[in-house]
């Protein structure tokens, strides 16, 4: 009889801790669930990789060198009188004149630099333009392709990937897919060494 | 022997309840098999380039003089290793004859009406097979990082990156950084081509294949007639089994042939990346992707809460995932009562049959777009192929189907109790 009241007993006590004890493992699972996901959320920003400045990846400064990119004399400072006037373009980097630091790490340093008759330029163009010498970025607003091709006939810029054409002496995109020209970058002459006058003019790289 | 095994693993009894079940036979239904070879395959070859593949870009000189990025280097270096250049190419073969044989797969499916009840689940896992096939056919492109493998891979990251808000942190989680520049692209891409994606395909084949044994194989139209309410099949061992291993070494034999015939990707004649970007062209299966993109003019640019939906996002988002979202939804919709046993015949769906006729033309279409530049062809020339043909195609269809089985139909609807 004592035992069987002692169970009884029991079974009260037990029915009656029951919505505490739920609510607690409840309470327990809830905030396991929001730790896990805020440290995961934490950790998981890791997968944003971090960016490291270097003299190597920053963007064209003023005063820097445009050197060859690519070719035989890839290095080199470009001289004006290298450039053929009417075209093709020549590819380039900015180098720092003091370090000799090329700035060739980051794609978007990427520059198209190309002569054309002075007179042809349209007036915004020839403003940062330098005795017929003008120079710009050679990426692609479009996904970010090198605009490597030159149009002899049409004397304009062509990107290899999807076929956008851009005009270097208006600033323009002909036809194609690039949502925006080229951003122009600013030089003046040195010499015939060709300078950075200042920063790029425009959004560089993919426009998207 | 055998009883000392089957006394403790019960094999007989794992024989007679698993091994022993029928799978029907008919050449369309190697589509599959065959995908599933080939990622066999690529899972062998890609551990043997894991051996010796070193996925950083750091710069190392080659004995020439010249400094290249290890990666290359190291890919040239498995390129003269006995067999190493051909192993290689299987790799690169398997991958397109993968996704050829998942999207063969996919169509046998879709004609054949057999996405219907019960097997919607397995549909939309055979959907996102189809995908991650791609996807990770994308992401070992650029391992090799030659000047081609970087420019193809470039456009794949502003694709990425054209998606509205959220695409700027997918492409810089998957590219590890901006791609090409940062130094955690190809180890991020390395590791989620040979290990992320590969166990999820691992993962969702196996699912693939349970489910099927589960619902079991559909069935040629004939068996309905010769034998009703019947599997009509042949038992997965040994018979089954002897037929698979055939096909597998028929598929071994002629992907190393053409891959020893023709080398995949010859990294030395597309050279280290350099600033310039070669014309490239991406596979044949991102082909009229890349043919949309080149028809798409600039002016298709507009605001939307802030972000700008361009040109990219039109053609290499927007247009595929209307694809892939009515390809998943297409089971609900055309819904069957009971559950399907029997494979439809193309003919007697001529409206799916013409349907599907004309997407494939679509297809075909903007992969023609592709060439646009090659073949001097205008954008009004290409959109009007792109729009009016595929429609023309469907249409043309559905008058020979009718000319042609038109009787039929009339039979089957005649006597409705007769098809079911």
């Amino acid at each position: 009889m004592v035992m069987e009241d002692r169970e009884e007993a029991m079974r009260e006590a037990d029915e009656k801790a029951m919505p505490t004890r739920r609510a607690v493992l409840q309470a327990a699972l809830g905030t396991a669930a929001v730790a896990t996901l805020l440290s995961s959320l934490y950790v998981g920003a890791g997968l944003i990789p971090r960016v490291t400045k270097t003299p190597e990846n920053e963007p064209p400064q003023e005063g820097d060198i445009l050197v060859y990119a690519t070719g035989a004399k890839m290095n080199q400072p470009i001289l004006t009188s290298d450039l053929a006037e009417g075209g093709p373009f020549q590819l380039a980097f900015p180098m720092d004149p003091k370090t000799k630091v090329i700035r060739n790490k980051e794609p978007k340093n990427t520059l198209l630099v190309l002569k054309q008759p002075p007179g042809s330029y349209d007036a915004k163009v020839a403003a940062h333009a330098a005795q017929g010498v003008v120079c710009y970025s050679a990426i692609c607003t479009h996904l970010g392709c090198t605009v490597s091709l030159w149009d002899a006939a049409q004397k304009l810029m062509r990107c290899p990937c999807h076929g956008a054409l851009y005009d270097p002496r208006q600033d323009r995109v002909v036809s194609g897919p690039a949502p925006q020209a080229l951003a122009q970058l600013p030089i003046r002459l040195e010499g015939a060494q060709i300078v950075v006058a200042g920063a790029f003019l425009g959004p560089v790289g993919a426009q998207v | 022997m055998f009883q000392w095994f089957d006394e403790r693993l019960e094999i007989s009894r794992l024989y007679n309840k698993f091994l022993r079940k029928a799978f029907p036979v008919h050449h369309s239904f190697f589509l599959g098999e065959i995908a599933l070879f080939a990622f066999v395959v690529l899972v062998l070859t890609g551990i043997f380039l894991t051996l010796n593949y070193e996925p950083s870009i750091r710069e190392v000189n080659l004995p020439d003089g010249s400094t290249v990025p290890a990666a290359y280097a190291s890919v040239l270096y498995i390129d003269s290793l006995p067999f190493g250049a051909v192993i290689r190419s299987v790799h690169h073969w398997s991958a397109h004859i993968m996704v050829a044989a998942v999207f063969l797969h996919l169509l046998r499916v879709l004609i054949s009406g057999a996405y219907k009840k019960p097997r919607e689940l397995n549909w939309l896992i055979g959907l996102g097979l189809l995908g991650l096939t791609i996807v990770t056919a994308f992401t070992g492109y650029a391992l090799p990082y030659d000047n081609y493998a970087v420019t193809a891979t470039r456009i794949g990251y502003g694709i990425g990156a054209s998606i509205p808000f959220v695409g700027g942190a997918i492409a810089e989680i998957m590219f590890g950084g901006e791609f090409p520049g940062s130094t955690h692209s190809v180890p991020r891409l390395y590791s989620i081509h040979v290990l992320w994606l590969p166990l999820t395909l691992i993962a969702l084949i196996g699912l693939h294949l349970l489910i099927m044994v589960k619902q079991k194989h559909t069935q040629p139209k004939y068996a309905e007639k010769v034998a009703p309410g019947k599997i009509l099949g042949v038992p997965l061992y040994p018979q089954q089994s002897v037929m698979m291993g055939i096909l597998f070494l028929v598929y071994l034999a002629v992907t190393v042939f053409i891959a020893g015939a023709f080398i995949a990707h010859p990294i030395e004649a597309f050279g280290p990346p350099t600033p310039q970007t070669p014309a490239v062209k991406p596979d044949w299966y991102f082909l009229w992707i890349y043919g949309i993109l080149q028809v798409i003019p600039s002016e298709w640019q507009f605001r939307f809460f802030g972000a700008v939906i361009g040109p990219e996002f039109i053609g290499g988002v927007i247009v595929p995932g209307i694809l892939g979202a009515v390809a998943a939804l297409l089971p609900f919709v055309d819904v069957s009562k009971d559950k399907v046993r029997y494979l439809e015949l193309p003919s007697e769906h001529p409206v799916r049959t013409s349907v599907t006729l004309g997407v494939l033309m679509f297809f075909i279409m903007s992969t023609l777009a592709g060439y646009k530049i090659d073949l001097n062809l205008s954008n009004a020339v290409l959109w009007t192929l792109i729009l009016v043909v595929p429609v023309l195609t469907g249409v043309v269809s559905y008058i020979l189907l009718k000319a042609l089985y038109g009787r039929s139909w009339e039979r089957s609807s005649a006597e409705p109790q007769a098809a079911d």
